[in-house]
């Protein structure tokens, strides 16, 4: 069974402490992979690949401080915005348990940014796009600035060609409103979608789940990878099947 | 590395427990595989002139005397090894205990709930296997490695073994006797001078590896050396590292300790946790249900509400940990940094530090015990989050409302 294949969708409402919706998994007791709290502010975090590819991994499974997951976990409980985060982050000592990662953490006042460690882990690097969109994958942002913007398409065309099909699409809809059916489409652009190969022990690589947070609103709506099954109008081939999208809110 | 593979290699430590061998000048082997990456290739020496090389059986011999002795070795009729059991690679950690007695009743304990918690039997008949609480037999069982005295019957459990030569492995020079074992040749590598067992390895009929253990450590008990630290290293290089705190001979066993458990027998055991995971009461449990998938899917995604004190929501979660998925408390892999973990925690995290005031309680263990690390629930492992992230800020989206959109990828 994959490590993922178990996830738990934890409320918390403590009486010290935000209010909080977690998609967590691994650790039961902090293990928040993507959240939002009773303030609006979510979070979320993903591998950074290159940076563990390039100069290669120091995981600490007994570190002390916070690891990845239980970082998280301490915004959501004590972080009502962007400022906030940025401020737990640069106090808190952290370390990695397994392979590097870099956060997305937004606010219900419309501000983002990212969060990334040097490859040595002794700078920290706090990327924002005010007013426009910003997109994290699996490589630094921060090796990659276009001054002290993120990267366009054209500088990482070689790095990561999601991060490239995400950009390429929003921009071509400069200008307009997006809707949630694009944003949605959007992401669907990007999903893993390889087939499984017959009698492959492992489960395919799967996205596992679609999320999509508003801060402002204390919302999520999220649809979750089930199953590959037979399709059956077209004999031979796979199908992905994905629950509907289930709604929660904090309020 | 799957949970499969890791399920796979906490099976077959076995060996660790059957192969004491005697301290000697070395305290480690001459070389490492604490990488878990191939040890160099090892060099068959020819012996120089003069030198007349021992025969297998002087090997043995002095391998017998270098444990202790034929009467030291006889003289115990059960052994009890407590320690700890780790895969540094993927951050699973946990406790391992053998129990073995006379003439070849063997049972192993793994408590580490990602990998199920296996347990490994044979009571000198059946050998059985449970994991996440099912029990099934197994039809394949190494069963001359459960014999007690073990190191005294070489010879006899492996009448074609035979010394292939001299070799250097690392920095020490080492006998190397192979037996073919049906295809999948055994190989047991003594250290020339001390008589010492370093290495056993099982390679398949190409000569590819698929399976070692080196031992180091070694130490006394009762006159008799054994390894208290075992490196495992298997086929998809998976290192495990199993570091024994104690090892007590002649306990009282009950036989029955060794017998499949009947009642539970049967089956493939399915994922542990399930619609049909047991029903759990807490205070702060307000609710606890599956949203999402189920059993046939690869995915089954419960939503858990809980309210109440940060302490309350410890003891809540680390009762689900236990109860669903037979988690025990993590030892601690190294006191000092528990303790200032601890210490860090208290201070700059508060919320976190009353939520695993909790978990001692929900375990029966004090939060100050630097013996555990009480700061985790791990109930699965392997962390390799997400795949792609796009905020999207209020004057994008049509109804100006930010949106974050995340897709975590399977790991």
């Amino acid at each position: 069974m994959a490590a993922t294949a178990r996830p738990y969708l934890i409320e918390l409402r403590p009486d010290r402490g935000y209010a909080s919706l977690a998609l967590c998994a691994y650790d039961l007791l902090s293990g928040v992979l993507d959240g939002i709290n009773s303030e609006g502010l979510t979070v979320t975090m993903l591998a950074d690949d290159e940076l563990y590819d390039k100069f290669g991994m120091e995981p600490a499974d007994d570190g002390v401080g916070l690891g990845v997951q239980q970082t998280l976990r301490l915004l959501l409980d004590t972080c009502a915005t962007v400022e906030e985060a940025k401020e737990a982050l640069l106090l808190t000592k952290q370390y990695y348990e397994f392979i590097p990662v870099h956060y997305l953490i937004a606010d219900r006042h419309g501000k983002a940014f990212v969060w990334e460690y040097s490859q040595f882990h002794n700078r920290e690097y706090i990327i924002e796009n005010p007013k426009e969109p910003l997109i994290t994958t699996n490589f630094s942002l921060h090796r990659y600035l276009d001054g002290k913007k993120p990267p366009s398409a054209r500088q990482v065309k070689e790095v990561c060609s999601r991060y490239c099909s995400l950009a390429e699409r929003i921009a071509a809809k400069q200008g307009e409103r997006l809707t949630p059916d694009f944003i949605k489409e959007n992401q669907r652009a990007v999903s893993a979608t390889e087939p499984n190969p017959q009698g492959a022990p492992q489960p395919p690589t799967r996205t596992l789940w679609h999320a999509l947070y508003v801060p402002e609103r204390r919302a999520a709506q999220v649809s979750f990878y089930l199953r590959d099954e037979t399709d059956p109008a077209k004999p031979g081939k796979i199908r992905i099947v994905r629950s509907d999208y289930l709604e929660f809110s904090l309020k | 590395m799957s949970q499969k593979r890791l399920l796979l290699s906490f099976s077959l430590i076995l060996l660790a427990a059957l192969l004491p061998a005697r301290s000697g000048a070395a305290k480690e082997p001459g070389y490492s595989s604490q990488t878990g990456r191939q040890a160099p290739p090892v060099k068959t020496t020819e012996p120089k002139v003069g030198e007349a090389p021992p025969t297998l059986e002087q090997i043995l011999d002095k391998y017998v005397q270098a444990l202790g002795g034929k009467a030291a070795l006889l003289a115990p009729n059960s052994r009890v090894m407590k320690g700890t059991i780790e895969a540094p690679a993927i951050g699973a950690k946990g406790t391992n205990e053998i129990y073995a007695k006379t003439p070849d009743k063997l049972l192993t304990e793994v408590a580490l709930a990602p990998a199920g918690n296996p347990r490994t039997g044979f009571n000198g008949d059946t050998a059985w296997q449970e994991e996440h609480g099912k029990v099934k037999e197994l039809t394949v069982y190494p069963k001359r490695d459960a014999d007690f005295y073990l190191p005294l019957k070489l010879r006899e459990l492996f009448p074609r073994i035979e010394l292939k030569g001299k070799e250097k492995l690392g920095a020490r020079e080492v006998y190397r006797l192979e037996a073919p074992r049906l295809g999948n040749p055994r190989r047991w590598y003594f250290d020339t001078e001390s008589g010492l067992l370093l290495r056993v390895e099982t390679r398949n009929s190409e000569g590819n590896l698929l399976s070692r253990e080196d031992y180091e450590d070694y130490r006394a008990v009762d006159g008799i050396q054994y390894p208290f630290t075992t490196r495992r290293l298997d086929q998809d290089q998976t290192e495990i590292v199993i570091k024994y705190s104690e090892i007590k001979h002649n306990v009282p066993l009950d036989d029955a300790k060794f017998d499949m458990p009947a009642a539970k027998s049967g089956g493939e055991a399915p994922a542990p946790q399930t619609k049909r995971a047991p029903h759990i009461e807490h205070k702060a449990i307000q609710q606890d249900r599956v949203i999402a998938g189920g059993p046939k899917d690869f995915m089954e995604v419960r939503h858990l509400a809980l309210k109440g004190s940060n302490e309350e929501i410890g003891q809540a979660l680390a009762t689900i940990a236990k109860e669903r998925y037979r988690l025990r408390p993590m030892p601690s892999a190294d006191r000092f940094r528990t303790r200032v973990g601890r210490q860090y925690i208290k201070e700059r995290y508060p919320i976190l530090f009353e939520r695993m005031r909790g978990v001692a309680t929900a375990f029966g263990r004090q939060l100050e015990d630097d013996a555990w690390d009480l700061s985790f629930l791990e109930y699965t492992f392997n962390l390799r989050p997400g795949c792609s992230v796009v905020y999207y800020p209020p004057g994008m989206t049509a109804d100006g409302n930010g949106v974050m959109n995340i897709l975590p990828a399977t790991c």
